[in-house]
This record gives structure tokens, C-alpha cells and sequence, in this order.
């Protein structure tokens, strides 16, 4: 697999949120708001490069039976690491992320690309399916959070979509229920353009 | 057996290097998550005494522990010229789901002169309403709080708010009027 179809993939066919729908908790939590959103994603893109390098660089020194313990070990390091260094410089971001930045350790999109990627590729392809499992995780849930923003609050990035009131925000959007319902309508769209170009492959055929 | 040692061997390697990192990483982040919670009470001092001291307010005699769950502590804001303008508790109100974190001035006079919040993790869109000003403003220039109205649909967020706002009046009039306590 070349370098671009190693992205790529992280984007569009294996979608850690809309195709392989991994670690759905912070996705439906944090995305009240885009800011939220981008954070969290940049965060998580962080993690999960410096995971994959790391446990991919140390892949052939770490015995089979205790991997797991051993990639829960470097994934949580890297975590705290964000955690302080938020904490220190983006305080404000911190306090909005809440929990959801420590529970990236148990994330398990992050797991599932050292067990699945880094610990049976070299460092740079790990590197690349990381940055495209990351641009494909920040990717999803802006747009999960887009909808829920702009529906929700009636704001995009904290600026007014809807001035003079135009429309009245419907709150649901922002809580729980309208996470699942965001989640689950963009899933339907992106099933339903899936199987029609499945369709058409397969009549071409 | 010689398979458990080296088991054992590389997750002590790999834990002891990371512990190593963390600490590192704990060193050089401890100042500026000081100063970053710092600042934002500072902030928050400012918008409710806008001629308070903020210097004054970072030293330790002027930072009264109370022990109590939900007023934490109180701070004796003094102004340029030295003199006691007012005080501003910490308050933890049981929100929701978790604690609501918010400073309240009170002047000397044991008038509320302002409320600002600290961190809010209340629904957002319903329990987040307590930050509008239409709520806060309600507070300002109160010695009770009994006819302050709480908000429809965020009643828990509102209310831990509201006691909060009377903890501090009570122990204000209970311990600190007149202002000669702490001289």
C-alpha cells in the first residue's frame, strides 16, 4: 500500500468514526461545539501519531505477551503529556475538554492502531496511518459538531449563524439525544451514498 | 522462568522511562497551570471589584480556608490605596452533575457586588444558563438572596448558584461585619 492510499484510508474507507464507528463516547460528547471539536481532535491527532511512532520504534523489542500492557503504558504517557501541557498553555480548552482528554488512554481507536498498525509497520507508514486516522477522526466529528453548533445554538465557532433570531435554536441538539440523532442521520448518509456507489460499481461490472 | 524475567524486564524499562518522561513533563508544566488558575481568578476578581489589587490578592495572608464543602475560602480584596474594598468567596454549589465553581464578591457594606464563574459543566443550552447575565444581575446590589428567581428548567444549576451566593452572605454577616476582624 503506497503512502497516499495509507492517508487516505484513515479519511474515507476506514473512518475510525463513521466507518469503523470506534470510541463513540467523546464523539458524542464533546461535540456540542466546534471549538470543542477541533481540540479535541487536535489532541487526539497528537496521541495517536506519537503512539503509533512510538510503539512502532519499539515494536521488535516488546515481547508478545505483555504488548498490551506495554502500548497502554506508552498511549497513557503520551496522554498525561497532552493532558499537562493543555492544561499549562490552553487552559480555557482544558476545562471545556474536561475528562475526555485522560480518556483517550482507553480510547480504542489509539489501541486499535497499535495492535492493528504500528506493531507490524516501520515507523514513517505508522506515522502516515496515524495523521490519516487523525485528519479522518478531526474531519468527522466537526462535522458531527457543525450540525449540532449550528442547529443547537444557532452559532458556528461562537459566531451567530442566525442574526436577528431568524430561527430559534432547538436546544435538543446540544444534549445527549441530539448526538444520537446527529450520529445517527450522518451515518444513514454516508450508508446510503456508500451502497449506491457500491451499486454502481457493481453494474459497471 | 528466564520468559518471566524478561517479561518483567521490558514492562520495568518501558514504565520506569515513562515515569521518567512524566516527571520531566511535571516539572516544566507546574508553573504555568499555577499561573493559568491564577490568572483566571484574578479575571474573575477584576470584573466583580474593578479596582481591586490584584497583587494584594496572591498574597497568602489575605487567602482565608474555611472548612466547609461548598465555601471553600475567601479572599480579602484591598484596592491600590490599601484599604478593604470587599471579599470574595470560592463557592462549590452542587450543580446537576458536578460541583459549580464561581467566585461572589461581597462589599463591606454585605452587598453582593458580583458573581462570576470559575468552571461550569451543567447541560449545556439548559444548566450553562446560569452564566446569562439576566440571571447574575439579579444578584448585584442584594444583601438576600430570597428574591432572587431561579431559572425554569436549569432549577438545580440555578439554585446551587443561589445558596451558594447566601453561604457567603451569612458568613459574612455572621463573621466579617464591620471589618475589624482581621485588622
Amino acid at each position: 500500500m503506497n503512502n497516499k492510499d495509507n492517508f487516505l484510508k484513515g479519511i474515507f474507507t476506514e473512518n475510525p468514526v463513521f466507518m469503523l464507528v470506534l470510541g463513540m463516547c467523546p464523539v458524542l460528547a464533546i461535540t456540542t461545539s466546534v471549538s470543542n471539536a477541533l481540540g479535541m481532535g487536535v489532541a487526539f491527532t497528537f496521541v495517536l501519531i506519537m503512539s503509533n511512532v512510538i510503539i512502532s520504534l519499539i515494536r521488535k523489542f516488546i515481547p508478545n505477551d505483555v504488548r498490551i500492557p506495554a502500548y497502554i503504558v506508552v498511549i497513557a504517557t503520551v496522554v498525561t503529556i497532552v493532558d499537562l501541557f493543555m492544561q499549562a498553555y490552553a487552559y480555557s480548552l482544558y476545562e471545556s475538554l474536561g475528562i475526555f482528554i485522560p480518556l483517550i488512554v482507553v480510547n480504542c481507536i489509539v489501541l486499535g492502531r497499535a495492535e492493528a498498525f504500528a506493531s507490524k509497520n516501520g515507523v514513517f507508514a505508522s506515522f502516515i496511518d496515524a495523521l490519516g486516522m487523525g485528519v479522518g477522526y478531526t474531519l468527522a466529528i466537526t462535522l458531527i459538531s457543525t450540525v449540532r453548533e449550528v442547529l443547537g445554538s444557532g452559532t458556528f465557532l461562537g459566531i451567530d449563524v442566525f442574526p436577528f433570531d431568524l430561527v430559534q435554536p432547538a436546544s435538543i441538539f446540544v444534549i445527549a439525544p441530539g448526538a444520537f440523532i446527529t450520529l445517527g442521520i450522518l451515518l444513514a448518509i454516508i450508508n446510503a451514498i456508500r451502497f449506491k456507489r457500491a451499486k454502481k460499481a457493481q453494474a459497471k461490472e | 522462568m528466564k520468559k518471566y524475567v524478561h517479561l518483567t524486564l521490558v514492562l520495568f524499562i518501558i514504565a520506569f522511562l515513562s515515569g521518567f518522561l512524566l516527571g520531566v513533563v511535571n516539572e516544566l508544566t507546574k508553573g504555568p497551570i499555577a499561573e493559568a488558575q491564577a490568572r483566571k481568578l484574578a479575571n474573575g476578581v477584576q470584573n466583580i471589584f474593578k479596582d481591586a489589587n490584584l497583587e494584594a490578592l496572591k498574597d497568602e495572608n489575605n487567602i482565608v480556608k474555611l472548612n466547609d464543602k461548598t465555601l471553600l475560602e475567601y479572599y480579602i480584596v484591598y484596592n491600590n490605596d490599601e484599604e478593604i474594598i470587599g471579599y470574595v468567596f470560592s463557592v462549590d454549589g452542587p450543580g446537576a452533575y458536578k460541583a459549580i465553581q464561581f467566585i461572589v464578591g461581597i462589599d463591606v457594606n454585605g452587598k453582593v457586588r458580583g458573581i462570576s464563574y470559575l468552571n461550569v459543566e451543567e447541560t449545556p443550552g439548559l444548566g450553562t444558563r446560569v452564566k446569562n447575565e439576566d440571571f447574575t444581575n439579579n444578584f448585584i446590589g442584594v444583601d438576600d438572596v430570597s428574591n432572587v428567581d431561579i431559572i425554569s428548567g436549569a432549577t438545580k444549576s440555578s439554585n446551587a448558584v443561589k445558596n451558594g451566593v447566601q453561604r457567603a452572605l451569612d458568613y459574612f454577616n455572621k463573621n466579617l461585619k464591620g471589618g475589624t476582624n482581621n485588622e
